[in-house]
């Protein structure tokens, strides 16, 4: 369930940005998509629910990591140009950061390191013949 | 394990992207208040460069070359110089501060220089760049600056973007002088006159306006707005008013009289400014402030009847809550109950002047209870302390109010508006320091004089009507800190001259309130707006200056 919650943000962001440029529309309609797909799934099909909950996870820590990336970089770059933007500009830089961070990169971070603990007994110790994993890893 | 792993994927992922935007950074940085390197002396004639000679160090020496031929001189010092990362676009575009960056190209051993007086006389810091739906507003427009260059260098757009090379260039630009002027009795009065004295030019034989030129190339739009002709009037008026200025009376004279022969026309019973079927409130209610303004100063007694009856179709178009029905439907003889931004403050406003004149109590009552609905917000509605629109017609509605209808709660609603506007405004960004005070339109773009002109309009009517409240000193005193800050700004960038030499009717131009620092446009409200600022404070420093009666 805890996937809504970055979904709902990330969808009603998207909604709400104000013109319809399709690299930004695909990157973060993806990764709403594929957090609410994890979460339907999840509910729908408990049998696959590690499997989703990891992909929804790695997609939105991809999402995150390159909007970061992007957003650093080029914050970088305007304040080797401009030097200090002034309180303005700083302010609205920071809002900017901790509302993709916590939704993009804190929490897929947190959500692999959670499902990271909790993986299913490997396949090797109830059966000594090697096979995938349930969730598509190659056992360790 | 894997836990450890994603922790440390994690940790190194950061430290990579930290020290490459550190590096980046660091790299493109330049100083911007080191020595000057050399000195790009240029001479200009007529808005065009004539000459260029470079000088090293601060001191041009000897300047035979350039003060042989006619034209002004204009010296721009290169205090630093940094990397340009690519041709491309959008990088090469957004790697410049307008207004303080230049360029420097290299092409087969010749070297060409496009400075601040260049791209401002190229117009190319105003351009946006569109990317999709997307228009960025970047430091300079790419394809003006590349073409000048190569122009200049005698090759092809295409040759030079593949085999030159370029520079950012740190630049101080002499003109406007720095630090921008103090905020005294003698630069108001200079500022505000000025201002007028640009309107009054504006006005054409048949008492139109030249609506919006351009200060580079004089060329002029060929929109037309009645509100703003009204606007351009009100403030005309009151500095001819002011200044008994024959040249600013015949003027205001020839714009009024356009204005009623030509705009004002029956609303049902009433007369309304209306060019068409549709009229709209605003018009109509600036029409009445200018025309208020011009019998008040006994320069066209005769037009009172026509005051009256502008009053009294604001006050027939108001509705019983306060509000008012912002349009009229002529060919049916019907309000509109529909509404825009800005008409209620300004129908506000306006009748609380009129009163002054008419005496008419109706007068009066109509734009108390316009103030009243304006700040009639509801006490649990959070957003009323946070969230303002264009709300400087209701501070001057509640400054004109206040000696016979004081409002407290409009007062607090003007102080806390003042309050994020001071807040809100550019403070301490570094490539510019000469914004201090103004109200930003973005982190990277300059600011807009007439942004800040509005919001210092209604500042100086708070700072009235504050006073008059017993607001407490500290408040009052942190309100004129932030007016004081503001006006030097646009003082500052007020074409007076400004860099006229870069413009083809720099007679014309001196007075106007550009769009930007960068942008020469003036509209015929930016020096209304920032006129009325200008001089309304300076009354109030005025008046504190004579003594007690």
């Amino acid at each position: 369930m805890g996937n809504l919650i970055p979904a709902t943000v990330l969808g009603a962001g998207l909604v709400a940005l104000p013109v319809r440029y399709w690299p930004t529309d695909m990157v973060v309609g993806g990764a709403t998509l594929a957090l609410a797909g994890a979460s339907s799934l999840v509910i729908g099909r408990p049998a696959i629910a590690r499997r989703a909950l990891l992909i929804g996870a790695r997609v939105l820590l991809g999402v995150g990591i390159l909007l970061v990336t992007v957003a650093l970089l080029s914050l970088a770059f305007l304040a080797g140009i401009h030097g200090d933007f002034g309180r303005g500009g700083v302010t609205l830089m920071l809002l900017v950061t901790l509302l993709v961070l916590p939704y993009a990169v804190v929490y897929p971070l947190v959500e692999l390191w959670w499902l990271a603990a909790r993986r299913p007994v490997p396949a090797a110790a109830a059966a000594p013949e090697t096979s995938a994993s349930p969730d598509g890893e190659s056992p360790a | 394990m894997r836990k450890l792993g994603l922790a440390r994927l994690a940790a190194l992922f950061a430290l990579v992207l930290l020290a490459a935007s550190l590096g980046l950074e660091h790299y493109l940085r330049v100083d911007r208040h080191g020595d000057v390197k050399r000195t790009i002396v240029s001479t200009w004639l007529n808005g065009q460069r004539r000459s260029r000679v470079v000088v090293k160090g601060k001191d041009p020496g000897p300047l035979g070359e350039v003060r042989g031929q006619r034209g002004f001189v204009a010296a721009e010092d290169v205090l630093d110089e940094g990397p340009v990362l690519s041709t491309n676009p959008i990088i090469f575009g957004a790697s410049f501060v307008p207004g303080r960056d230049g360029v420097e190209a290299q092409y087969d051993d010749r070297v060409a220089y496009a400075t601040v007086d260049d791209l401002l006389a190229l117009q190319a810091y105003n351009h946006p760049l569109e990317l999709g739906p997307i228009r960025l507003q970047l430091g300079v427009d790419p394809d003006v600056v590349l073409d000048a260059l190569a122009r200049e260098l005698d090759t092809t757009r295409e040759r030079l973007v593949e085999y030159g090379t370029f520079r950012r260039l740190a630049l101080r630009h002499r003109h406007p002088p720095e630090p921008a002027p103090a905020v005294t009795v003698a630069t108001l009065r200079a500022a505000s006159i000025g201002a007028g004295a640009y309107l009054a030019r504006a006005v054409r034989a048949d008492g139109m306006y030249r609506y919006e030129v351009n200060g580079i190339d004089d060329h002029e739009t060929d929109d037309y707005n009645w509100p703003r002709h009204c606007g351009a009037t009100w403030y005309l008026a009151e500095t001819a008013n002011y200044t008994r200025d024959p040249v600013m009376l015949a003027s205001v004279t020839r714009a009024a009289r356009r204005l009623v022969d030509g705009a004002v026309g029956q609303c049902g019973e009433h007369r309304c400014v209306a060019v068409g079927d549709r009229a709209d409130l605003g018009s109509s209610a600036l029409g009445l402030l200018a025309l208020v303004e011009i019998v008040e100063g006994g320069v066209m007694p005769e037009l009172m009847p026509v005051v009256r009856d502008l009053a009294a179709f604001l006050r027939s178009q108001q509705r019983p809550d306060g509000e008012f029905k912002h349009f009229y439907d002529r060919s049916t003889n019907t309000p509109i109950d529909k509404q825009s931004l800005y008409y209620t403050g300004e129908a506000a406003f306006a009748l609380a002047r009129a009163e002054r004149l008419t005496h008419d109590r109706r007068d009066l009552e109509a734009a108390k209870s316009a103030l009243a609905y304006l700040v009639d917000y509801p006490f649990w509605y959070l957003g009323w302390h946070y969230f303002w629109g264009a709300e400087h017609w209701t501070c001057h509605a509640l400054g004109a109010l206040w000696e016979k209808a004081p409002n407290r709660k409009a007062l607090s609603f003007c102080l806390e508006w003042q309050e994020a506007v001071r807040t809100t405004a550019i403070w301490d960004r570094e490539a510019n320091p000469e914004y201090d005070g103004a109200t930003s339109a973005g982190p990277f773009v300059p600011p807009a004089l007439v942004g800040t002109a509005t919001r210092m309009e209604a500042a100086v009517s708070t700072l009235t009507a504050a006073r008059l409240a017993g607001v407490p000193a500290k408040e009052i005193e942190a309100l004129e800190a932030g007016i004081v800050k503001s006006l030097a700004f646009l003082m500052h960038f007020q074409l007076l001259p400004g860099p006229d030499y870069l413009m083809r009717a720099p007679r014309f131009m001196r007075g106007g309130i550009p769009n930007t620092p960068t942008d020469f446009h003036v509209r015929i409200d930016n020096p209304q707006h920032a006129g009325t600022a200008l001089l309304h404070y300076l009354k109030v420093l005025e008046a504190r200056q004579k003594p007690a009666p």
